[in-house]
């Protein structure tokens, strides 16, 4: 047999060779999208879609929406984000709300009720995630609202944008055309409470999935829906215009796949300065156990904390860890909110018909308020409490249990035997005896209910009646970069700060986070005149419609007394991310 | 040739996917695990057995990965277990100072040696010690599987000769149930989670001999996970 050439080997494995990486640079290149936001962010990574109750509201009425956010690389993935954000803004600039929500595995629902002080007009409802604010403010969800105001007349205009403020995009989705919804009524009208029952027929074409979440609106058709069109399902999938201007954009903002993430920045107070490596401790106020963080500022100024759910809907009380009090410098935190910038408005005149109605619906939420019995408020259980860094204390004491002691010095002297406080010249300090070290340790900082704190003449001052109990440890605790010698935690009855040590030391940020609905709350049932007058505009929303199999849904409900031509809205997602979208419409006569 | 491209390729495509997170495509936040080598919590360490001959540590200071009860894990930071006290210690990098780590909130770690090669895993159970009631321990893993070897790294000491001694023990687990065990061949015979026979015969045909020799066991335990039932 004739030996193979040497050369004929070295070919064969140059075009090997190229083979390999031609086949290497096509699954690196950019033109994929992957949702790795720190080599190179892609918007496209997170997809959001609102399902909104309807659109036109009277303020203190409950905004009712459904969150469908999806991993936009891996629509059949959970997305990555656990926070979501929500702005209510006037086109006019006028007034705004922003609120939070958590997110959790599977779409999430819930309600903002409207202040009452906000001014009738169109408002533009975003909803993002932190990780989206890195794209351009179009590829957020918006939709356009109308709100009316009890305390107002009615407007006869209203200042409607020019541009539309949608989603934007070019390339449309990929939309499985095997996933269809049939819907359909009973019946084409029917009379005031009347009993209305609606079918769901999922119509997926022998398609390999049957499982879709979904969300169900039955509420009066307006005389505003081509002013407030309803943003489109899909358009709200669409792809980004140009893959490589986004790839090359840089993440500011980081994926809240964690929890929360305060962020902030801490400059001088006259000019741009940052502070830099200043450590700064978190707290909140709590009667069990302090819950305290730490972080550093970068060379920027800035300082990030990361939170889980036991932070929320509390104050987080933000200091310098060491004391200092850079009092010429000041806290700036990120709210998070999203500007949509300026939009241009035109006015437009209503007709007769849309006063009308919108004076109607006034009257009826008057009505409403007055017939409906208030829900009582789901209270959201609180999370698992975080790692007691700072128990179990060496010793408690209840200063109840003995006789009464008027000031701290007294407790210290009598019933604290590690513990001495001393006051000289007006100043106080603080010992406590180091159990390891066997030393007499000066402390110029305890926990006060839990939070840092250093006005020792303040505490010299408590007693027995103020306090409730007292937690000593006797050993150093390491904090970060802080070394805390010994530590007093100090409970008090009325579990407070005093104001003015958090006005003159402390910067506090409210971490408001509005409660979702529990997942398998039942939908309320109305029972036709259960109350009365019944004049619902809204017959019915379910945010928690679960499609499984291939059987005929049906849904029902009774009319109320408000007569009018009303529209179907189903929207959601089957389990692998297809988008579903169903109306129909049937008249109350 | 070919077997070298392929394993370039393969190389390639893996480190690709293990970049990701199996659930969700979500990025490594890069600033969280900063976070969380800062951040970090203790009471200050204070040696109890300073001057006491004896090996009271399990190792030197070394790099470790803490991981801990929500899943976080906290990386490059150095760590040191004290055999006496059932601790973990981390070293504060701004100060060098020693600090206890809260075992509540840990769920286990890793040492990693000069190489930076994994040189011993430790996992937090609760298990009954004797003449204690049942406590949070750090346990060795030697040998993880259908039958899974822990070592209870432990030192007591003679207060008297201001010495140490190691006082090591092993704990066989399957199924959930611990039971201990001697490095002998009888006691380990005798553990009623296993087959004993089929014990028997690993011993046997390997010709391993676990009369106080710890790797023996641990390869003893490996053989007969790998055994045919």
């Amino acid at each position: 047999m004739e030996k193979p050439n040497k050369s004929f080997f070295l070919v064969r494995c140059h075009v090997n060779l190229l083979i390999l990486l031609t086949l290497t640079a096509f699954y690196y290149l950019p033109g994929t999208v992957k949702c790795e936001p720190y080599s190179g962010f892609s918007t496209g990574s997170e997809r959001l879609f609102v399902h909104l109750e309807k659109l036109v509201y009277v303020t203190g009425e409950s905004l009712k929406y459904k969150v469908y956010l999806l991993n936009g690389t891996s629509p059949d993935k959970a997305p990555c984000s656990k926070i979501l954000y929500f702005t209510l803004a006037g086109v006019e600039g006028n007034t705004r709300a922003d609120w939070r929500i958590n997110l959790g595995e599977r779409p999430v629902s819930g309600s903002f009720t409207i202040p009452g002080d906000m001014k009738a007009g169109i408002y533009v409802l975003r909803a993002y995630t932190n990780l989206m604010r890195n794209g351009p403010v179009q590829q957020v969800y918006a939709q356009h609202v109308l709100i009316m105001s009890l305390s107002e007349v009615t407007p006869e205009t209203l200042m409607i944008p020019l541009s539309g403020d949608t989603v934007a995009g070019t390339e449309p989705v990929i939309v499985q055309n095997g996933y269809m919804l049939k819907l359909a009524t009973t019946k084409a009208s029917y009379t005031v409470n009347e009993k209305i029952k609606i079918l769901i027929d999922p119509d997926f074409q022998q398609m390999p999935e049957n499982n879709a979440d979904l969300s169900v609106s039955v509420s009066a058709v307006t005389p505003f829906q081509e002013l407030i069109p309803e943003t489109d399902i899909y358009a709200c999938l669409k792809r980004e215009t140009n893959h490589s201007e986004i790839t090359d954009l840089p993440c500011k903002y980081p994926v809240e796949n964690k929890g929360f993430i305060l962020t902030g920045r801490i400059r001088h107070r006259d000019n741009p300065a940052p502070l830099s490596n200043a450590k700064i401790l978190l707290s909140v106020t709590d009667s069990i156990a302090p819950q305290i963080l730490y972080t550093e500022t970068d060379a920027a100024g800035e300082f990030r904390f990361y939170l889980s759910s036991i932070y929320d809907n509390m104050d987080l009380i933000l200091q310098f860890g060491d004391q200092s009090r850079y009092a010429d410098y000041i806290w700036e935190v990120d709210h998070k909110a999203i500007y949509g910038g300026h939009l241009s408005t035109e006015p437009v005149l209503l007709q007769q018909q849309s006063v009308a109605f919108l004076n109607a619906i006034k009257d009826l939420r008057l009505i409403e308020a007055i017939y409906t019995s208030e829900k009582p408020v789901m209270k959201q259980k609180s999370g698992v409490r975080d790692v007691k860094y700072f128990s179990p204390p060496d010793f408690i004491i209840y200063p109840g249990d003995y006789l009464e002691l008027v000031n701290f010095k007294e407790i210290a002297d009598n019933i604290l035997p590690d513990v001495k406080l001393m006051i000289r010249n007006r100043e106080v300090t603080l010992q406590i005896l180091n159990k390891r070290t066997k030393l007499w340790q000066e402390n110029n900082m305890v926990l006060l209910n839990g939070v840092p704190y250093t006005d020792l003449a303040y505490i010299a001052t408590l007693g027995t009646k103020d306090i409730q109990r007292i937690e000593v440890i006797s050993e150093n605790l390491l904090l970060g970069k802080l070394t805390l010698p010994c530590l007093i935690s100090i409970y008090t009855y009325d579990n407070m700060i005093p104001e003015n040590f958090l006005k003159n030391n402390t910067f506090t940020y409210r971490n408001l986070v509005i409660p979702n609905n529990p997942d398998n709350e039942p939908i309320p049932e109305v029972v036709p005149g259960e109350h009365d007058p019944d004049f619902r505009t809204t017959l019915y929303w379910n945010p928690h419609v679960i499609l499984s199999g291939k059987e005929t849904l049906a849904l029902e409900f009774p009319a109320s007394r408000f007569k009018s031509l009303y529209t179907v809205k189903i929207r959601g997602f089957t389990g692998k991310g297809y988008p579903l979208r169903a109306d129909t419409s049937f008249e109350v006569k | 040739m070919k077997n070298l491209y392929l394993l370039i390729w393969l190389s390639l495509g893996l480190s690709n996917l293990y970049s990701q997170q199996s659930d969700c495509n979500c990025p490594v936040d890069d600033d969280y695990e900063m976070q969380l080598q800062t951040a970090l919590i203790g009471t200050e360490y204070h040696n109890p057995l300073a001057g006491y001959e004896g090996t009271q540590f399990f190792s030197y200071w070394t790099q470790g990965e803490v991981v801990l009860n929500n899943g976080d894990v906290i990386k490059n930071i150095y760590v040191r277990y004290d055999k006496y006290l059932d601790e973990l210690l981390w070293m504060r990098n701004s100060d060098f100072k020693a600090g206890i780590l809260k075992k509540g909130a840990i769920a286990g770690f890793m040492l990693y040696d000069d190489r930076n090669k994994l040189s011993a895993t430790f996992t937090k159970k609760i298990i009954i010690l004797p003449f204690i009631d049942s406590a949070d321990t750090y346990l060795q893993v030697l040998v993880s599987g259908d039958l899974s070897l822990y070592a209870y790294r432990n030192t007591s000491v003679i207060w008297r000769e201001y010495k140490l001694l190691n006082n090591n023990k092993y704990l066989i687990s399957a199924g959930g149930e611990y039971h201990w065990v001697d490095l002998k061949r009888k006691s380990l015979l005798d553990v009623p989670i296993l087959q004993r026979t089929k014990m028997r015969s690993v011993l046997r045909s390997n010709k391993i001999m676990v009369r106080n020799d710890e790797s023996e066991m641990a390869r003893a335990i490996g053989l007969y996970n790998a055994a045919p039932r």
